[in-house]
């Protein structure tokens, strides 16, 4: 019986052999690259708002601390967007015929809210607590990057799992005192005053990886 | 392999002792199988012919299974979908976006206030819970006022004014009033008749006695289809008035029930089975351990809890009532034949002799007259008049206005001109013999106000909607009188009207705040300096405080047996006994998904109301359950299935009322049967069965009881107050000590807290309000009765009903169960992808987003508590629709093809530590509570911290009473039971009910 199979195919088979695995890899590290990517993950995208809103200008030039607009940042989970009439205690004296700042006027004078976009959408099944990160000396800075930078605001880090694992698991190179909350251009803490805090805030991080902290 | 030896046989089978010959039975059939010893249960693999018989082919499943799970990840490869963010223009003093607040209201149930506190995140209301300083609620909350909130978000309820089916304008309305007004007027209201529903709500009276006064000549009625005419009724005859019974169960030592379901279906059931299950606490010896007796005619949670419970047919329950009292020296005629055994007669008698001052007798709401006038007579005997039982005139003001088969006369009789029906459906509730169908429609100028546009609505000229007690400015009064406000958690979905809106429209044809009408009402009753104060402190509190009548000081009359009618010879033939649904009610919350979908208790029955049959008497007739048979009374005939039900008296059926609606809306449409087409007006409660025929049809009933096999096991542990004081122990059997399986050491992390649960069998009565509490909190999807059927129902957790003793007189214990939560539990290895993994503070948790549907867990856990959804139970395509606006926005909305169960409230207890952490403070025992142990009504279940020594929790675990289920499995679960105890008369004997 005359071989099934010329020497050739040995080669054949080999290539497409290695073509397969070739693939499946180039695949997965596209698919790992995609995943972290800014296109995913949001990074840097500047969402455009309704208005034009600066916190280069209202944090970094006037330096209106962040709670008085986001007021419930310590007591909920939710840090809060301000009302209208937030905007309006300054800006019915100041800039009242600013075109930039129509929008705001008219939710005034129509009583209809203003659509803000999200610039830091997690998804649906992250409970994210605000009032837990604030009061237990992690700043606003640490998420949300230099916003008395930002022009506009956009976003900062990839909110990936990852990314939250990282702090969650070693969160003392995170944290800063409580006067320092708020504050732009926070310097890391050395080691003493990470042991220092870690032991003021009371963490303990072997329990900021259960399942439940984050997700229920 | 002889020489390998895993384990000793003998050293296995002892720490199972006790695992059979506890003689409990779920069903029919298991007793049956129990008995026949070893019908082998249905293989592991079906039969390869049914395989090939499939439509869709064993490799056709497998790769759809592979391209769906290929395809299933590149849905990943997108970013999430833009969303906004929208603030206040103004935002509202005190509210923080994000966390809940709690209005104290209440919601009106058959006419009583239940007190409720209502959670609302950014002005919607997503969950009601027991106001504790209510005292017919007294922090507990029952299904249906759970649901309450569901109903208000019912896109169903009725959005418009409607003349004659078209949408119109209130103004419209307005405009026709104020031309009927004149001509009223001109008559003094001849021919304008009014029937209503009962009405507590002092401020609705009050508008409805202006009313009265304004047009003299107007007739006024009164509709109830779960009619309470009797106990009223009752009171007279002994006393001279009609008042309301008002019960302090929490100073009886001995009760017993005459027909009265007083743990669940009466005004202030909840207040009363807190009392009560009070008194039953086996691990306080000091105090004594209440007992009770029940007569009954259907078995119901009452009947349950009872020690001695004596199922007769509802016709028995008089005479039996005649022998007590007869027995017991007062004068009544005695009855032709006697029902109840003489030991058991004596025993009682004795019983309730020797508890005098202490003992108390409560009549059945829909017992007639005499069972209700001979009950308090044998209630004064006992010296229980004013301290166990107190009387207060009836906080249903409306009581004494003629009933509809009145109104039904004066149609006929062409004396109607106008009707106005006041939040009252009587073209369905109407009992069959009264054709009010017919008759409505020749009423000339027909106006229905109700939250539904219902069968009567469809029929008349005009219809209003009504508000939602959740958006209603309103009052009302609970069972024992005290006063409380409705107020509104969210403006008016549609256009409904409030009661006192109406009725300021009906007498000056003008459109009025509804908060005005009712403070003008209220100011009046208050002194007017203090009235803002005060107004504001009601509000608050949600209860006007002594708003309560003093009872009223009664003595028996002499003559009161001489007005009981002759005593009936005891009827031979089969009766068919109606009774209001638990759920339901009168119909009137048909179209409630989470109440459709609450198993009944006692059988377990969601999405039907089955015929109940005693065994005997299906035995007769050769049926089974779910078998359709044919029930004819005198004024119908309707179609029910069967439910075999053990206990059932041999010659009863039941029907519940409430359903078979035919303009409930999408919900409630066509389910069950309609047995208001089975009731006579003069015997509204149980009547003369004349044919019973099976018609040979099946369907399938949507039982949830059935769905988890006990197979002999030791589950419960049960025994009397006697052998618990003689071996406090007996609830605890010996632990294992021998696994196959390396332990798993102590877990790795440092855990702040353990969280335990502890559930008290003796105090359950297995109303399910627990069941409903957590479908509301944990957004638990409503699937169906299809779904049900099929084993897929969705509740976390199910109240397991367990019966003892022989089929025809059976006893019978709930078990509520949870995820166990254990600590060595058999979920975990088996997940492939780490979806289930436990916590430190000891929580089993379960991760939707990791879990890929395996569903090796649920096959693994020995409790069969985890549930999975087959389908798509939430999005706008499913059957039942999920209503995003009434969801917990602290709990995810799961999809389809992921597992789910108890978290024990993880959401509740994020929160409650992380605001003991932001305030600095240890976390206080008590300050977390589950959805389950909040709406109980009895405190059954304990939750809280079990390394805290003096926690509640923790005591409860200490009891000798505490074990765990199945936990020769080595499970060790942090969900723990305490052993059943009941206090049974010695002297009733062997084989006595």
């Amino acid at each position: 019986m005359a071989q099934l199979f010329r020497p050739r195919a040995n080669a054949i088979v080999r290539l497409v052999m290695a073509a397969f695995f070739a693939t499946t890899l180039i695949g997965a590290c596209f698919a790992i690259a995609l995943n972290h990517s800014p296109y995913l993950t949001g990074v840097g995208s500047t969402p455009e708002q309704p208005v034009p809103f600066s916190h280069k200008h209202h944090v970094g030039g006037l330096g209106i601390d962040c709670r008085y607009c986001h007021t419930s940042v310590e007591q909920s989970t939710f840090a809060g967007l301000p009302d209208t009439r937030t905007c309006m205690t300054c800006h019915s004296q100041l800039w009242t015929n600013a075109e930039m700042l129509e929008p705001v006027r008219e939710s005034l004078k129509r009583d209809e809210p203003l659509r803000w976009q999200r610039v830091h959408n997690l998804a649906d099944y992250v409970y994210f607590d605000h009032r837990a990160h604030v009061t237990n000396g992690v700043g606003c800075e640490s998420c949300h990057g230099r916003v008395d930078k930002m022009p506009l605001t956009s976003q900062r880090a990839p909110l990936t799992m990852q990314w939250c694992l990282d702090c969650h698991r070693s969160p003392a190179p995170h944290l800063r005192g409580a006067e320092a909350i708020t504050a732009m251009g926070h310097p890391p803490p050395d080691s003493t005053t990470q042991r220092q805090l870690m032991q003021q805030f009371d963490i303990e991080p072997e329990r900021m990886s259960e399942c439940d902290v984050c997700h229920r | 392999m002889s020489s390998v030896k895993y384990w000793d046989k003998s050293s296995l089978e002892e720490p199972l002792y006790g695992k059979h010959g506890t003689g409990y039975w779920r069903t029919l059939n298991e007793l049956a199988e129990s008995a026949e010893c070893g019908e082998q249960p249905p293989g592991e693999f079906p039969d390869p012919e049914y395989l090939q018989r499939l439509p869709v082919s064993r490799r056709r499943v497998l790769q759809l299974l592979g391209a769906s799970m290929a395809l299933a990840g590149a849905t990943a490869c997108k970013r999430q979908s833009p969303e906004d963010i929208v603030p206040y223009v103004q935002r509202p003093e005190q509210q923080v976006p994000g966390r809940a607040e709690y209005y104290a209201t209440s919601i009106p149930i058959d006419g009583f206030a239940h007190g409720v506190l209502a959670e609302s995140h950014e002005g919607r209301p997503t969950k009601l819970e027991g106001n504790p300083d209510h005292p017919a609620t007294l922090g507990a909350c029952d299904a249906v006022a759970q649901a309450a909130v569901l109903s208000l978000y019912d896109p169903d309820r009725s959005p418009a004014v409607r003349r004659e089916g078209t949408i119109t304008s209130y103004g419209a309305l307005l405009e026709t009033l104020h031309q009927r007004q004149q001509q009223w007027d001109a008559e003094q209201g001849r021919g304008l008749c009014f029937l209503s529903r009962p009405v507590t709500s002092p401020s609705e009276l009050a508008a409805m006695e202006h009313l009265r006064r304004r047009w003299p000549k107007a007739q006024w009625f009164m509709h109830d289809p779960l009619d309470r005419s009797a106990t009223y009724e009752g009171v007279k005859q002994c006393f001279g008035s009609p008042l309301e019974p008002v019960y302090q169960f929490g100073r009886a030592d001995l009760v017993l029930s005459l027909d009265a379901n007083f743990l669940q279906s009466q005004p202030g059931a909840l207040r009363y089975a807190r009392d009560f299950m009070a008194r039953r606490k086996p691990e306080n010896s000091n105090a004594s351990f209440a007992r009770l007796y029940a007569i009954e005619s259907t078995p119901t949670v009452t009947g349950a809890v009872a020690e001695h419970r004596y199922g007769m047919p509802f016709p028995q329950v008089e005479a039996a009532s005649r022998q007590i009292a007869q027995a017991m020296g007062l004068a009544v005629k005695a009855p032709p034949q006697p029902v109840l055994t003489d030991r058991w007669l004596q025993a009682l008698v004795e019983d309730l002799e020797h508890h005098k001052g202490a003992a108390l007798v409560v009549p059945g709401d829909q017992q007639p007259a005499s069972v209700h006038a001979i009950a308090h007579a044998i209630n004064a005997a006992l010296g229980a008049t004013h301290t166990l039982v107190e009387y207060i005139p009836p906080a249903i003001g409306n009581h004494s206005d003629p009933p509809l088969a009145s109104l039904a006369e004066a149609v006929s009789g062409a004396e109607v001109e106008s009707l106005v029906v006041l939040g009252s459906n009587p073209v369905y509730t109407g009992a069959a013999d009264l054709d009010f169908r017919h008759l409505y429609q020749r009423v000339p100028w027909r106006l229905h106000w109700g939250e539904y546009n219902d069968e009567t609505g469809q029929l008349s000229h005009w219809h209003v909607p009504a508000t939602h007690p959740l958006e209603a400015w309103g009052d009302a009064r609970a069972y024992d009188g005290t006063a409380s406000l409705v107020q509104p958690l969210i403006q008016p979905l549609h256009e409904g009207k409030t009661a006192l809106q109406l009725l300021a429209a009906l007498s000056q044809a003008t459109d009025e705040r509804p908060r005005e009408l009712l403070q003008e009402y209220w100011r009046q009753q208050s002194e007017s300096e203090t009235f803002e104060h005060n107004w504001r402190r009601w509000l608050h509190g949600g209860v006007i405080p002594d708003s309560a009548p003093t009872p009223v000081s009664v003595s028996l009359r002499a003559s009161w047996s001489r007005r009981l009618p002759e005593p009936s010879p005891g009827a031979e033939a089969l009766i068919l006994q109606l009774q209001p649904d638990v759920a339901l009610r009168d119909g009137h919350y048909a179209n409630n998904g989470w109440l459709q979908e609450m198993p009944r208790p006692i059988t377990t029955l969601t999405w039907d109301n089955a015929a109940l049959l005693s065994p005997q008497l299906a035995k007769r007739y050769k049926l089974k359950d779910g078998d359709i048979i044919a029930l004819t009374t005198a004024v119908g005939r309707a179609e029910a299935p069967v439910y075999v039900l053990p206990g059932q008296p041999e010659h009863a059926v039941t029907l519940a009322l409430g359903y078979g609606r035919t303009y409930a809306g999408r919900v409630g449409n066509a389910v069950g049967t309609n047995a208001y087409t089975l009731r006579p007006s003069n015997e509204p409660w149980a009547t003369t069965l004349e044919a019973l025929t099976p018609t040979g049809e099946h369907r399938t009933l949507a039982l949830i009881q059935n769905h988890h096999s006990i197979e002999g096991r030791d589950l419960i542990r049960a025994t009397t107050l006697e052998d618990y004081r003689a071996n406090p122990d007996f609830a605890q059997h010996p632990a294992p000590s021998k696994s196959l399986y390396p332990e798993p050491g102590p877990p790795q992390r440092q855990a702040e807290h353990a969280w335990g649960m502890a559930i008290d069998l003796s105090a359950c009565i297995g109303c399910n309000a627990c069941v409903t509490a957590c479908q509301a909190e944990n957004n638990i999807p409503v699937v169906g009765a299809e779904e049900v059927a099929r084993g897929h129902d969705m509740h976390w957790l199910r109240v397991d009903r367990y019966f003892s003793g022989s089929p025809d007189k059976p006893d019978m214990v709930f078990q509520p169960v949870p995820c166990m939560h254990c600590e060595n539990a058999p979920c975990e290895p088996v997940c492939p992808v780490g979806a289930t993994q436990h916590s430190a503070d000891g929580l089993n948790q379960m991760v939707y987003q990791r879990c890929v549907g395996t569903r090796y867990c649920s096959q693994n856990c020995p409790y069969k508590v985890r549930r999975f959804n087959w389908f798509d139970y939430t999005s706008a395509r499913a059957r039942h629709p999920a209503r995003p606006a009434v969801q917990n926005p602290d709990v995810t909305v799961r999809s389809r093809g992921v597992m789910e169960k108890c978290t024990y409230c993880v959401q509740r207890l994020n929160e409650a530590t992380s605001n003991a952490e932001a305030e600095n403070r240890p976390l206080a025992d008590g300050e977390v509570r589950t959805a389950c142990q909040q709406s109980c009504p009895t405190r059954a279940i304990s939750f809280g911290d079990i390394a805290d020594r003096h926690s509640q929790v923790s005591e409860w675990k200490s009891s000798p009473l505490n074990y765990g289920m199945l936990e020769h499995l080595n499970t060790r679960p942090r969900t723990t039971y305490l052993a059943a105890v009941r206090h049974p008369n010695p002297a009733m004997g062997e084989g006595e009910p």
